[in-house]
């Protein structure tokens, strides 16, 4: 029966946390910016079939930065 | 952070996804064949072929890895590949680490093939691989992960997207799973003991075992559709708010589950009940995303008509609701103490990795492989074809699941009258089931046959096109954020530290102290989020998670160890969870019961290592539960002190055949000989194999020593001259039992495997045997 008790008054305490953080992020507007988001995936159909030589070129500036840079982040 | 943009040209790497493609293709055509041969053995015994490495105990290992790791495996990686560079609009980071996952994972599907089959095996479902592969499985893990993260890390889209956070909990989650249930001490170079023993084995192992269901064909799977179904469906995602929900709930609770595994056996009460309770809160989360799902098909249903692939993203995400309701039905104590140990279970899960896996590799691979080959689907109308065949296997597969499952649970229950068992003889039940095996083994070929079709059908498309490869324009971001070390050091994981801290001490403490705990640690992280949103004024919270790969992986990793530690260290530390049994006879010596708790002599361990290697916990379980129909059937209800010297646990989760908890002393020597050699013998009906080359076969006498040398290092009581004397104790006790044998004309090698396995069953449930001539004219139980 501890158990029970136990079990029953953690569930209340997280669902009690959830809520309140929940109505808080809502008001806030915490999930708006998903409006953006949500069109990621169908905003790679603007994809092109690369021609052979592009490949190698395109790669290279990528290869150059990160080695000149030594930075991951750094890409030009 | 400062943010600068330019814009810059990417070509992806779409090579790997390929590679990856093919082998989605070639390992799930192997993985459905050997689920079809082992379904064959149910059905029909000759099925085994006489041939220990083709025989069903062994096969069934290779059937789920097969299905699991190899298909299920290579799919998300050709999914992952695929959509993480284009959510994150960049390369993969490295074109090296990418090919090096790949074969690394593909010479790790061909060593599975290869030890499964010969008997190389840990015992622990889904978790069979030896040492030498677990730790190539943890390096390729590693190879992914650096490689996915870097790719994080030099993305051109500031945001990651709810596909991408999938995959983050699963490359986390998994790799928390699989050290943790593989930590071992290796016997030789291919052999290991876990460190874990008995419940706390089993424990663990159900943690692993049901994650692996959640982080491995679950998680990656939900990325993989809120990434395909919209582009597939052509709408975006029905709400990015629902899938912040879906993520966060769904990761934090499904952890706690996996003790449903365990309702009613030895494992402490109160970590079943919190499998329960949490198993019953996953409907929530599971069926936001399912709902997700199927919205986000709003205004598109049309296609449901028209275009295949729509079918079996609709088709995938209703199996993968129905499976979710079913899971935590199954997991109510009440229904589950019907339906565990019964093929319902096997329905269940089949309705998962058929309906939800199958199905979204279908629509995926259907999808990708015309835009990765810059061609179009050679045959919509095979495709049609593959949907219908497959789906009708399914239903055949499932339902017939269900019949033999319900029917099995009740037959097991049923008592008369007087409150005895009504059907005792446990071979009826099997005799009852037979037809709903072939129906099962049916429902698989049909689906096999759908995949063979799908497989024609993409190798023709394959053909009529060329790989393509893609470039896309995009806005490069030039980062210039906290360095690693700031990051590692930054208040947010010192708090997530202290999080995890607390954690432990709610898990271990008493209920008083873990109630103030768990109020402190709430009011804590409530607090704090609110105080840092106010800072922020303005800005999302979640959005600036979602910004920060790093950030986010700690709060992953926070989520999914708060359930884990709760449940584990617990059992582990504290001794009350396995508690000694003292019991003593009416002249106050120590009883039965007592002796339990002594150590496997080495031939009874020898014959041990064959019931793992053979595999009977894939049809056998050791576990009586505290039911009376259990009691009558096979003695008394089994304790969790019985099991401390047991690596790995073996109590199974499937009784093809009946539990052998208390099978010891249960029949004579004679009848264990033939039932091996020969079970319709003794058991008229019964499809299990036949096991007569164990009468060939010898004990490697060294083996066993360095065997008892590593159990000692884990704690197992052998003394050094126990050790030193083994081989000389296995001959003799071998030799009582080969004597009585041969007075009733049966010549057996008294160092035979077979006579091991029988020292071994007739140990099951009771205290020691004797070893020696000597013992036998002593009264030891």
């Amino acid at each position: 029966m501890d158990v029970l008790i136990l079990t029953v008054f953690i569930s209340l305490i997280l669902v009690a946390g959830g809520l309140v953080l929940f109505i808080a992020r809502l008001r806030d507007g915490d999930f708006e910016h998903g409006d953006r988001l949500s069109l990621m995936p169908l905003s790679d159909d603007t994809e092109t079939e690369a021609a052979p030589e592009k490949v190698a070129k395109a790669i290279e500036p990528r290869r150059q930065t990160r080695a000149g840079s030594g930075d991951s982040h750094g890409s030009q | 952070m400062e943010v600068n943009s330019v814009t810059k040209r990417i070509v992806y790497d779409d090579s790997v996804t390929r590679a990856f493609t093919i082998a989605t293709l070639v390992w799930g055509a192997v993985g459905l064949l050997l689920g079809v041969i082992v379904a064959s053995q149910i059905s029909f015994w000759q099925m085994n072929l006489g041939t220990s490495w083709l025989s069903f105990g062994r096969l069934r290992p290779l059937h789920t890895n097969a299905a699991i790791f190899a298909f299920v495996g290579n799919m998300i990686f050709a999914g992952v590949y695929y959509s993480t560079q284009r959510l994150v609009k960049t390369r993969m980071a490295s074109d090296a680490l990418s090919w090096l996952h790949f074969w690394g994972w593909q010479l790790i599907i061909v060593a599975a093939a290869i030890t499964l089959p010969l008997g190389l095996s840990q015992g622990k479902e889904y978790a069979e691989l030896i040492w030498p592969i677990d730790i190539a499985v943890t390096a390729i893990w590693v190879v992914f992960a650096v490689n996915f993260f870097w790719t994080l890390a030099i993305r051109n889209e500031k945001n990651l997207y709810v596909a991408i956070w999938f995959y983050i909990a699963t490359i986390v989650t998994v790799a928390v799973l699989y050290i943790v249930n593989n930590i071992q001490l290796p016997s030789g170079p291919l052999h290991s003991f876990s460190i874990f023993t008995g419940v706390q084995d089993a424990l663990v192992q159900w943690w692993y075992g049901h994650n692996a269901v959640a982080f491995f064909l679950t998680t990656p799977i939900l990325g993989i559709m809120y990434y395909f179904l919209p582009k597939a469906a052509e709408r975006p995602v029905y709400s990015y708010r629902l899938s912040i929900v879906h993520f966060w709930s769904l990761i934090f609770i499904y952890i706690w589950a996996g003790p449903h595994h365990l309702l009613y056996t030895a494992l402490p009460d109160w970590a079943q009940t919190l499998g329960m309770i949490f198993s019953l809160m996953l409907w929530a989360p599971s069926w936001g995303g399912m709902l997700n799902g199927l919205l986000t098909l709003r205004g598109a249903w049309h296609k449901f008509l028209s275009d295949p692939i729509i079918k079996f993203f609709a088709v995938a995400i209703t199996f993968y609701g129905m499976s979710t309701f079913e899971g935590p039905l199954l997991s109510i104590k009440s229904v589950n103490s019907l339906a565990h140990y019964t093929d319902w279970i096997i329905g269940h899960v089949h309705a998962g990795v058929l309906g939800w896996n199958g199905f979204m590799a279908a629509g995926m691979l259907y999808w990708m492989v015309p835009r990765l080959w810059g061609t179009k689907l050679h045959s919509k109308k095979l495709a049609e074809a593959h949907f219908w065949i497959a789906t009708l296997g399914m239903l055949f597969y499932v339902i017939s699941m269900w019949v033999s499952g319900v029917s099995q649970g009740l037959f097991w229950r049923a008592l008369d009258a007087d409150a005895f068992l009504k059907y005792p003889d446990f071979i009826e039940g099997v005799l009852s089931s037979r037809f709903m095996y072939h129906t099962r083994l049916l429902g698989g070929v049909l689906y096999l046959i759908g995949f063979i079709i799908m497989l024609v059908n993409l190798a023709a498309t394959i053909r009529s096109g060329k790989p393509s490869t893609v470039e896309a324009k995009v806005t490069a971001l030039v980062h210039s954020g906290p360095g690693f070390w700031k990051l590692i050091l930054s208040p947010a994981v010192g708090f997530s530290l202290l999080i995890v801290a607390l954690a432990v001490v709610l898990g271990s403490a008493g209920i008083l102290t873990g109630i103030v705990t768990l109020v402190f640690i709430e009011v804590l992280v409530v607090i704090l989020i609110l105080a840092y949103s106010a800072r922020k004024k303005g800005k999302s919270w979640h959005e600036m998670v979602e910004a920060h790969p790093m950030a986010f992986t700690v709060l992953v990793l926070v989520a999914i160890l708060i359930g884990g530690m709760v449940e584990i260290i617990p059992t582990v530390a504290i001794n009350r969870n396995v508690p000694q049994i003292a019991v003593v006879d009416s002249t106050g010596a120590p009883a039965e019961y007592a002796y339990i708790q002594t150590p496997y002599s080495p031939l009874e361990l020898a014959g041990r290592e064959i019931y793992v290697q053979e595999g009977c916990y894939n049809c056998h379980s050791q576990m009586v539960r505290p039911f009376r129909h259990e009691t009558l059937r096979y003695g008394d209800y089994s304790q969790a002190a019985e099991f401390i010297y047991d690596t790995p646990f073996q109590w199974g989760s499937k009784r093809t055949g009946p539990d052998l908890h208390r099978v010891g002393g249960r029949y004579a020597h004679l009848w264990h000989h033939l039932h091996m050699i020969d079970p319709r013998s003794t058991s008229p009906g019964s499809n299990m194999p036949a096991y007569a080359s164990l009468r060939d076969s010898r004990v490697d006498l060294d083996e066993i020593t360095r065997k008892m040398r590593a159990l000692k290092k884990l704690g197992v009581p052998y003394s050094e001259a126990e050790i030193d004397a083994a081989a000389a104790v296995i001959l003799d006790q071998g030799q009582l039992i080969s004597s009585d044998l041969a007075k009733q004309s049966v010549e057996v090698a008294p160092d035979s495997d077979l006579i091991a396995l029988i020292a071994y069953l007739q140990r099951l449930g009771r205290g020691p045997q004797p070893v020696s001539p000597v013992m036998t004219t002593q009264e030891v139980k």
